[in-house]
């Protein structure tokens, strides 16, 4: 009969459809809906399983009692009984326990829409009451609450109110109280963190640091003001000195960024006296190709870094720049030119200050590169330079740089090239008269024809090592330069030094950075690299260098500008030898023998062995003949090896350590020593550092201890003070455990 | 003992392209990746993707200062330059997996009384760097894998005779 | 609707006999039933009357189906099941054996499901099935109001 009703199938399924199975039902169809009996009910990405189900289907509300389970992508709530509005995503549910996200380690892409596994934090815990407050928000009174697997109480965060919302991803815990195995550690009335590990969290992590220069808690408190401005409180109560206030300010915006840090500290105990350090930077780009921006660091006094600096701080802030510029650089087919305007000086914190030490103020200084492609495979080159050079003791003067030059590409193929190159140096100083003497101001103008050919070939051949294919190839390469002698003795030194010896100098034609000394030369310098080129992957695995520089008149210019004879017509033999061997292997290693003195200059050889994050070996030796072992006028022979370890002693156990000693003095310098234990959900390093300084001419010996305890809770944040940063300085291949899988 | 020059003989490998396009961005490495590029006669360089067979986007670059050693005295006396960068080849629209990364560092020797030269210095340094990561990421340009079917793009370009022996 | 009561009641089907003394009525073989707008169709019917004229049927079936139109809407319910008890008076239709029940979109499954065409109120249960089956519920998202009412399900011509 055709036109009875066909059987009667279930509608396609469609978004939004709610489908319900139970033992038992009964209603009012379109309605209302009772269910009893193992009911489940599935929505979209939602299902509910609960045992008796009242569903208000006008509302799209659904009541559900004596034990439910909510289940949406990867957060899974449970609890006594729910009164949730599917559509809106609002209700609230009785005694829930949940688990936000389950963390898969093997997060494929492309999983669920929203799912935490991404990010790997995975907040679990329950409470008296969950609201929900909205799609993937949700509000939890009286919980606890912790990153770590279900079963695990090491820790937990337990707040009043705790909303997470994880559209913005940050959860915030209110009149909060923090439990570590079970004795509480910390209380907050408010705190935010992240929910997926991304941004910093603002919880107050006091971090105390121990040690010489005295005992110092910090209370740091981060405060995210807008997606893309943050600001950083940092009150330091320092037993010594009195209480400090460090604040940081980050704004990272589309047209510019930069930072202000500032540590501020009243009437200082000790001195009386206000002390105070500003670090501030600022880059801002204006035009496509216009750019401005500055660098201001600066602090109250000399003694700043020793009183609330540790080692590295007080080593690395020995001249604090301070600066501002405006850069223009643009480029058209076949060309390009930069130039720069900027104001530079230093503070140099040395107690006495050693007038060569203090470096010349640019005030200003103009700076401009310009290149263009010629036809017939020429190409020229002009670099200029306008100072002003101003300094409080030392000769002070205006100075003009030109050095146009023209490269001819005389040979260019991959196997080969030759590229002869001829320019000219002209320098003119306007020097002011110098401290009392009546005699007008100078001018002193130096040119100084500058010709050079660089020229190389590239041999190649496929060799088998270890049993795999490689190319090994062998690159001679020859460089000449002529520049004639000049006397620049009565030219001063506003920014000359005197350049490493290593295989980047060697290809340069002047050996002094600078202007303001041109060494003098009829040299030919000669090197070899052979490689190893691993067949499969073209990644280079070793590197063989060996390079020498022949003089072909055996004068030179020092840095004081006198010309002086060399005892040989050779100077320097330099080898290197290193690359990445293996995965876990990694050699580096350079030699430098002296002529003159017919002696080993220098020689360092560091070998590395970082089969696997978290297990990292690095042994490192240097030995110089003629080094700066104290302060800058202080030279002698250095011997120095450092050992630098992180190794796991057990599951979830590593052992972190870093000796440096000096052989030649016989002394240690450094000692680290610590431990760290993983424990999936929190981690604890506690590290030990002392660092020794011997006597210099103008600084006693000292040594500095530095103790650090530290325990990170996965997703919240890190408590005390944290060694991270220098494990990282002091461990070449250190990293960090907690990210490590804990196996 | 086997040598040859660079492309001449033995199982010399060609670039897997004819034409490339370097998108520079930002980046420092670029302009130094299009100079090192330019000097082989072989390949045509591009300035707009559209017909290049190949684009290589320079993705991150960064570099780090970090003190290596402090002397007794307490002061530094040497710093490590270290750098990084990645680099996408797109072969014929199909990028290559995964993306080229290279490292380089160098030990650059400091004292404190020089510091306007040791910038001058570090500069000259970080330029060495980069053309060293240049000619290292271009090496392994011809070593990266064939695409299955080369691109309808190259077809248009591909000059009558360029086909690069095998 | 409510108005099907006072309507006719027509039956047909292959063949009918009449048990005057009791006031019972068998019908077999394709039997249609049609009161209003109310349409039912089995194998087999019994449709008995009482004293007072009130009617209780029972149809039987590989697959009894039956459908009405509802009051004052444009919708229709819609039902199947392997046996129909429908009484008149009490305007209760028990449907028994892999029962469905369709209202709109709507639809119910279960082993029994006893329906009150008037009230609207259903209850659907496993019954005594000895698989302790489970009974189920689709409900279609209700339209936005502002969206134009359900479109009336095609293929089903007054």
């Amino acid at each position: 009969d055709d036109n009875a009703p066909q059987t009667l199938t279930p509608p396609p399924a469609a978004q939004g459809q709610t489908h319900v199975t139970a033992d038992h039902m009964d209603g009012q169809m379109q309605d209302k809906l009772k269910a009893s009996g193992d009911v489940v009910v599935i929505r979209d990405n939602q299902t509910l399983e609960a045992d008796w189900l009242d569903y208000y289907q006008q509302q799209n509300r659904v009541k559900a009692g004596n034990h439910f389970r909510l289940t949406r992508e990867k957060d899974v709530v449970t609890g006594t009984t729910l009164d949730y509005w599917m559509d809106e995503h609002t209700g609230s549910a009785q005694q829930p326990s949940f688990q936000m996200g389950t963390p898969d380690t093997n997060n494929k892409p492309g999983g669920a829409k929203r799912s935490l596994a991404q990010s790997g934090i995975a907040f679990r815990g329950d409470g008296s009451e969950v609201q929900f407050t909205g799609p993937d928000q949700y509000r939890l009174i009286n919980s606890r609450v912790n990153s770590c697997v279900v079963g695990d109480d090491s820790w937990y965060l337990k707040s009043s109110t705790l909303d997470l919302n994880y559209t913005t991803n940050i959860g915030i815990a209110r009149n909060a109280r923090l439990e570590f195995q079970g004795v509480p550690i910390l209380y907050t009335p408010w705190i935010d963190f992240p929910l997926d590990g991304s941004r910093k969290s603002g919880l107050l992590t006091p971090t105390f640091r121990s040690g010489t220069t005295g005992f110092d808690i910090a209370l740091p408190y981060y405060w995210n003001i807008a997606p893309n401005f943050d600001a950083t409180l940092t009150p330091h109560i320092n037993l010594k000195h009195g209480t400090m206030l460090a604040g940081e300010f980050r704004y990272l915006e589309p047209g510019y960024e930069g930072s202000i840090y500032t540590e501020q500290l009243r009437n200082d105990k000790l001195t009386n006296t206000n002390r105070y350090a500003w670090y501030a930077t600022h880059k801002q780009t204006v035009l496509p190709g216009l750019t401005f921006g500055y660098e201001y660091n600066y602090v109250s006094d000399v003694d700043y870094f020793s009183d609330f600096g540790d080692r590295t701080l007080q080593a690395t802030n020995v001249n604090l720049k301070r600066e501002a510029w405006v850069k223009y650089s643009t480029g058209w087919q076949g060309g390009n030119v930069e130039t720069m305007l900027r104001a530079q000086r230093y503070q140099t914190l040395e107690d006495p200050v050693i007038a060569a030490d203090q470096p010349y103020a640019r005030l200003p200084q103009i700076t401009l590169v310009a290149n263009q492609k010629l036809p017939a495979g020429l190409s020229f080159n002009l670099q200029g330079d306008m100072t002003r050079f101003a300094h409080p003791t030392l000769q002070t003067g205006d100075r003009f740089v030109a050095y146009p030059s023209v490269t001819w590409s005389l040979l260019e193929r991959n196997w080969g090239f030759i590229r002869p190159k001829f320019g000219v140096n002209y320098t003119k100083y306007d020097l002011n008269p110098l401290g009392s003497n009546t005699t007008p101001g100078s001018t002193i103008t130096r040119t100084l024809p500058i010709f050079s050919t660089d020229s190389g070939l590239s041999f190649e051949r496929e060799t088998r090592f270890h049993g795999s294919d490689y190319v090994e190839t062998l690159e001679p390469r020859l460089f000449y330069v002529y520049i004639p002698a000049k006397d620049q003795s009565k030219i001063p030194n506003f920014d000359s030094s005197e350049n490493d010896f290593n295989f980047a100098q060697l290809f340069s034609e002047n050996r002094f950075s600078g202007w303001d000394r041109i060494n003098a030369a009829n040299q030919l310098t000669a090197a070899v690299t052979s490689r190893l080129i691993s067949s499969e992957s073209g990644i280079e695995r070793l590197r063989v260098m060996l390079g020498q520089r022949y003089y072909f008149k055996n004068e030179d210019t020092s840095l004081y500008g006198d010309q002086i004879t060399l005892q040989n017509n050779s100077k320097g033999l330099l080898g290197s030898l290193g690359g990445d061997l293996t995965k876990a292997w990694r050699l580096d290693s350079t030699y430098e023998y002296n002529q003159d003195l017919s002696k080993t200059q220098r020689y360092n050889l560091q070998v590395r062995y970082n089969p696997a994050p978290g297990k990292t070996v690095s042994l490192r030796y240097r030995y110089g003949r003629y080094e700066q072992i104290g302060d800058t006028t202080q030279y002698g022979p250095l011997r120095q090896i450092d050992l630098g370890v992180q190794w796991p002693i057990a599951r979830q156990w590593y052992a972190v350590g870093r000796e440096s000693y000096s052989l030649i003095d016989n002394k240690p310098l450094e000692h680290l020593l610590g431990v760290e234990y993983n424990d999936g959900c929190w981690t604890a390093r506690f590290v030990v550092k002392r660092d020794s300084t011997l006597a210099t001419t103008i600084s006693s010996a000292s040594t500095s201890t530095g103790v650090f305890f530290q325990l990170e809770l996965r997703g919240l944040g890190g408590l005390g003070s944290s060694p991270t940063s220098d494990l990282k300085l002091a461990i070449p291949g250190y990293s960090n455990i907690s990210d490590i899988q804990s196996n | 003992c086997g040598f040859h020059l660079k492309g001449m003989g033995g199982s010399s490998r060609p670039l897997p392209f004819n034409s490339v396009y370097v998108e520079e961005g930002s980046s420092k490495l670029g302009p130094i990746l299009h100079e090192t590029l330019a000097r082989n006669e072989k390949l045509v360089l591009l300035s707009a993707p559209k017909q290049a067979e190949a684009v290589l986007s320079v993705l991150s670059e960064n570099q780090a200062r970090e003190v290596s050693t402090i002397n007794s005295g307490g002061k530094v006396n040497e710093y490590l330059l270290s750098y990084t960068a990645s680099v996408r080849t797109v072969l014929g629209g199909v990028p290559v997996e995964p993306d080229m990364v290279i490292s380089v560092r160098r030990y650059l020797n400091y004292s404190d009384s020089d510091v306007l030269g040791k910038e001058q210095e570090e500069a000259l340094l970080w330029n060495d760097i980069r053309r060293d990561a240049a000619e290292q990421l271009i090496r392994r340009l011809a070593y990266l894998p064939r695409p299955a079917q080369p691109g309808k793009a190259s077809q248009s370009l591909k000059p009558a005779n360029a086909q690069p022996k095998p | 609707e409510k108005a099907d009561r006072d309507k006719p009641i027509e039956i047909s089907a292959d063949r009918g006999n009449l048990d005057q003394l009791k006031g019972v009525t068998v019908w077999q073989g394709n039997v249609i039933i049609i009161q209003g707008t109310l349409k039912l169709n089995a194998d087999r019917a019994t449709v008995s009357q009482d004293k007072q004229g009130n009617q209780t049927m029972q149809a039987t079936g590989r697959q009894v189906t039956f459908r009405q139109k509802m009051d004052g809407k444009n919708d229709w319910i819609e039902g199947q099941a392997n046996q129909l008890d429908y009484n008149t008076v009490t305007h209760v239709a028990v449907l028994t054996g892999n029962a469905r029940v369709k209202r709109g979109n709507d639809l119910v499954i279960g082993n029994v499901i006893t329906y009150n065409t008037e009230t609207e109120m259903y209850e659907v249960s496993s019954g005594a099935s000895s698989n302790g089956g489970r009974v189920t519920a689709i409900i279609q998202p209700k339209p936005r109001d502002n969206s134009p009412a359900a479109k009336k399900p095609d293929g089903n011509a007054p």
